[in-house]
């Protein structure tokens, strides 16, 4: 399995995650970065076949990256990789386009096996809760409910610039902003829903 | 006490690949052989106490027992251990929680791959080892002191209370508290309504709230 990019800002995450492939046997690393900019640079230059992301780096989050990631020529698949898997992640990270999500806190098989999957071309992406989606959904307007809903059933950024009649780096631009503006909602609306970890 | 040849150590954080990662950094070295692991505060207590360990290195953020409590439970039961702290967060609080619990260390996760063995090394050696940041903390509360001429802030809670309230944080109810704890339900309720009474609180809400303020819980 040839060209996993890792990004995390902790060292030992990236050692931790480097080690656990390297005993995979078949596994091809790139050197792992420690940000969005390291990445995006390192991606650029040459390109992964599948990337493990940190949801939260210090120059920028992953779920962003992913997005850019996406856009690259010969896009990679993306598995994000986080502490907390809250919904509005889940949420952001189906509207990024990522293929799968894991929880840090999961044992290390199986995030293994959600590599293998996602790299096979299956999608890891934990389903989404429809009151939550209502929730959260209710204030965006009828254009951008219908990049949500497009993207949701897994469509790529040219199909929805077909289906729209935009230029796809606008649709991207657009998708950048319900992120940006789903990020401002969940500093609430998370915020109620305390977990222990 | 002298420093081993060979540093047994017990690692904990609820994050299987950090674990394998901070494994990685101190086998890599010829003095530090990573001999236990712990996945949470009260499992990093028991395999303390279980296997011949001279250094335990623990996260902050844990489930059941924070670090900083295993800390504190550590120092009293295994006295001789040497423990060194983790944590994601450049806190103040935290810090000084560490300082109190008997943690020898505070490392930041951020500059483990630069700290974390020079922090093991001070450890074994007896002396503290503390990150740039907290220095001036430390002198500024130092002086802060000294000019008010007051003593540190203490923790109101009792250590079992403190218990009680970060599993009430996690969503725990009283019977598996009861249970984890070894304690009856009704000891469980009073110690919840103590805690309540001395933190000048009301519900669950804000005892949470209360929990993720002092490091009992993540946010």
């Amino acid at each position: 399995m040839p060209g996993i990019l890792i990004v995390d800002d902790h060292p030992a995450v990236r050692a931790g995650l480097v080690a656990l492939f390297d005993g995979e046997g078949d596994f091809e690393l790139a050197p792992p970065a420690e940000g969005a900019t390291e990445a995006l640079q390192l991606a650029e230059r040459s390109p992964p076949e599948l990337a493990v992301l940190d949801v939260s780096l210090r120059d920028g989050d992953g779920i962003r990256l992913c997005l850019e990631l996406k856009q690259l020529p010969v896009p990679p698949r993306v598995l994000l990789y986080t502490a907390f898997v809250t919904p509005t992640v889940i949420l952001k990270g189906s509207l990024a386009g990522a293929d799968g999500l894991v929880e840090k806190g999961a044992p290390a098989a199986e995030l293994v096996r959600a590599i293998r999957q996602v790299a096979a071309g299956e999608s890891r992406m934990p389903p989404l809760d429809r009151d939550l989606l209502s929730g959260r959904t209710e204030r965006l307007s009828a254009e951008e409910l219908s990049i949500v809903g497009l993207r949701l059933a897994s469509s790529q950024v040219s199909e929805i610039a077909d289906a729209l009649r935009l230029p796809p780096q606008e649709v991207v631009a657009r998708i950048g902003r319900l992120l940006a503006r789903l990020e401002e909602e969940s500093q609430d609306q998370d915020g109620g829903n305390l977990s222990a970890r | 006490m002298s420093v081993p040849l060979k540093t047994r150590v017990l690692l904990a954080d609820d994050h299987p690949v950090v674990r394998r990662g901070l494994r990685e950094v101190l086998d890599a070295e010829p003095d530090f052989q990573v001999v236990a692991e712990a996945e949470d505060g009260a499992a990093a207590v028991s395999r303390a106490l279980e296997h011949d360990v001279d250094l335990a290195v623990l996260d902050v953020t844990m489930p059941r027992l924070t670090g900083l409590q295993a800390a504190a439970e550590l120092a009293q039961r295994r006295p001789e251990l040497r423990v060194l702290m983790l944590s994601m967060h450049d806190n103040e609080e935290y810090f000084f929680q560490a300082l109190q619990a008997g943690a020898s260390g505070y490392v930041l996760k951020s500059v483990v791959d630069r700290d974390l063995v020079e922090a093991c090394r001070a450890t074994m050696r007896g002396e503290p080892f503390v990150y740039p940041g907290a220095v001036k903390a430390l002198i500024r509360d130092y002086v802060g002191r000294v000019q008010n001429g007051q003593e540190p802030t203490s923790d109101p809670l009792s250590p079992r209370e403190s218990e009680v309230l970060k599993l009430i944080a996690e969503g725990h109810t009283s019977k598996e508290i009861a249970e984890l704890l070894v304690i009856s339900e009704k000891t469980v309720d009073r110690h919840r309504a103590n805690v309540l009474e001395k933190l000048g609180l009301r519900n669950r809400v804000d005892l949470t709230r209360y929990a993720i303020r002092h490091g009992l819980v993540a946010p």
